[in-house]
């Protein structure tokens, strides 16, 4: 199947004074398939679009686009993107508004195809109306309709379960349907489980502390994870960035690192073989979901 | 073309609808009112309304540059422009030309008429001047705007709003100094010949530092391009 979306080990460490940190996160998108990443807000999530989008440089790991690394004009075509916090345009009808979406998408659009497609979402009525005067769904809703035009391969979404009501989440649920039918892949990117994620029982990666810590179907938020608190002397810098370490807290004559105990036999070894010493080690079980937050 | 034009209308569609900015035009308006219409007795001159009316709108150039980029990542527009299919240079000029549009606004809708008044009171010496007078306000503001949108791209927007205010008043202490700093001063700094422009009548060497004035705004504006291309934006 077609990769549509690589992240393969990607770190970030940003610049002083910003956020989003990435400690190796891994994820995929293929085509036909309807993917969540899902994680608290500071579990590096909302990192990832800038990433994608060239706004922000990562210092690891590798992102392929559309199947090669690097995003041009052409492909940027192929990817719709709505933020979470995107306000409308103030004075813009919804009419207004899928025309500057064709202007921005360097693409025609005309008026009986802009109809047409109002009418198949059921916004046609609400053509002339303001955009800051919709109540959140229908804006919601507008936002999402206009990304889909001209079928995008790749669409994104942030948080879209917040903004969705009863009325317009079978629309919404039609509109990603036709993308995942047309071999197209949706991401989400979740903070919590909602309308949207229950319908269309993702595929899940679960982000924590900038990396994922599993994935699997809805089901495993239920999941039961073991993790370690281990407490070092001495540490390499290449156990802070193995696989398995969630966290690595600095302290003043020792480290903290946050382990994941079905990766603890493989990183005791690395530990000992580069001549760090073990102070402590303390289990702690968690649910998935508990841990992150959501 | 239709790409810049869709960016420039929602950077000035959304100056429009910014409060702030209204309040800010107002307060300049009603201080001018305060200050120079008292002195507008028989056989008085007034205090300069065309100096006020162009500081004013310097000082709204400014809060318009710096405002520029702050307000869309605030509300998500940057990430949503930026995932089009559009360069950052074509984002940061669109942009620009909306801002530009909402100084023109104001520039041809409140301000420019208090200049009119101002320069009708005083019966300049011809519509020349009175267009050379328009074009050098005009351009400073311009510079400012671009000056503005320059230093905010590093997101510190409050800062270059105090910043450039500060710089903008201080522009007007080398009048109170030996007439030496005041020429020098004329030669590079294109505000200082408001004051001979106000004061008396424009001439025509004041065509100088209306170039010097649009100089200025095309320099700091390609140094903000050069800026934004280079900058991490998340």
């Amino acid at each position: 199947m077609r990769i549509l979306l690589e992240f393969k080990d990607v770190k970030r460490w940003p610049p002083l004074g910003k956020k989003g940190v990435l400690r190796g996160a891994t994820f995929r998108v293929s085509a036909g398939e309807f993917v969540c990443v899902l994680g608290h807000p500071s579990s590096g999530i909302w990192t990832i679009p800038p990433l994608l989008f060239g706004l922000a440089t990562a210092t690891g790991g590798k992102i392929r686009i559309l199947g090669s690394i690097g995003l041009d004009m052409e492909k940027k075509k192929k990817i719709a993107y709505v933020p979470k916090n995107f306000l409308p345009p103030p004075g813009i009808t919804i009419r207004e508004f899928f025309l500057l979406h064709a202007y921005l998408n360097r693409f025609s659009l005309p008026q009986s195809r802009l109809h047409s497609f109002l009418q198949e979402v059921h916004l046609y009525p609400h053509r002339h109306k303001l955009l800051e005067k919709l109540p959140a769904s229908l804006l919601n809703l507008t936002y999402i309709a206009a990304s889909l035009l001209p079928s995008p391969e790749l669409v994104i979404y942030e948080d879209i379960s917040e903004q969705v009501d009863e009325n317009t989440a079978p629309l919404i649920n039609d509109l990603l349907i036709e993308v995942v039918k047309h071999q197209g892949g949706v991401l989400l990117l979740s903070t919590g489980v909602g309308l949207i994620e229950t319908l269309f029982h993702p595929y899940m990666y679960f982000f924590y502390k900038g990396k994922a810590l599993g994935e699997g179907e809805l089901a495993d938020l239920n999941r039961e994870e073991e993790t370690l608190l281990v407490e070092v002397d001495g540490i390499s810098e290449d156990l802070l960035h193995s696989d398995g370490v969630i966290s690595v807290e600095n302290l003043s004559d020792r480290c903290r690192l946050e382990i994941l105990a079905s990766s603890w036999s493989r990183l005791e070894k690395v530990i000992l073989e580069s001549g760090g010493i073990i102070l402590s080690v303390d289990r702690q079980r968690f649910r998935i979901r508990d841990l992150l937050q959501v | 073309m239709t790409l810049l034009l869709a960016i420039a209308q929602f950077s000035y569609r959304k100056l429009k609808t910014d409060k702030t900015l209204l309040y800010l035009l107002s307060g300049i308006l009603v201080l001018i009112l305060l200050f120079c219409f008292p002195t507008l007795l028989p056989g008085q001159y007034p205090s300069t309304p065309s100096l006020m009316a162009s500081t004013g709108l310097d000082f709204l150039a400014i809060y318009i540059g710096s405002h520029l980029l702050a307000t869309d990542a605030a509300d998500g527009s940057f990430y949503y422009f930026l995932s089009k299919p559009l360069s950052r240079d074509e984002y940061l000029f669109g942009k620009y030309l909306g801002g530009v549009a909402m100084l023109l606004t104001l520039f041809f809708l409140p301000l420019s008429e208090l200049m009119a008044v101002d320069y009708l009171y005083r019966k300049g010496d011809g519509i020349f001047s009175f267009i050379t007078l328009m074009g050098l306000n005009f351009s400073i503001s311009l510079a400012f705007l671009s000056l503005a949108l320059f230093l905010s791209v590093e997101k510190y927007t409050l800062q270059t709003l105090i910043f450039l205010t500060v710089l903008l008043f201080l522009s007007f202490l080398p009048r109170f100094l030996p007439p030496g700093f005041w020429s020098l001063w004329l030669m590079y700094y294109p505000g200082a010949w408001r004051f001979s422009a106000s004061v008396g009548s424009p001439s025509k060497e004041v065509i100088f530092p209306v170039i010097l004035g649009y100089i200025y705004a095309l320099l700091f504006l390609v140094f903000a391009f050069m800026k934004f291309r280079r900058r991490e934006l998340a």
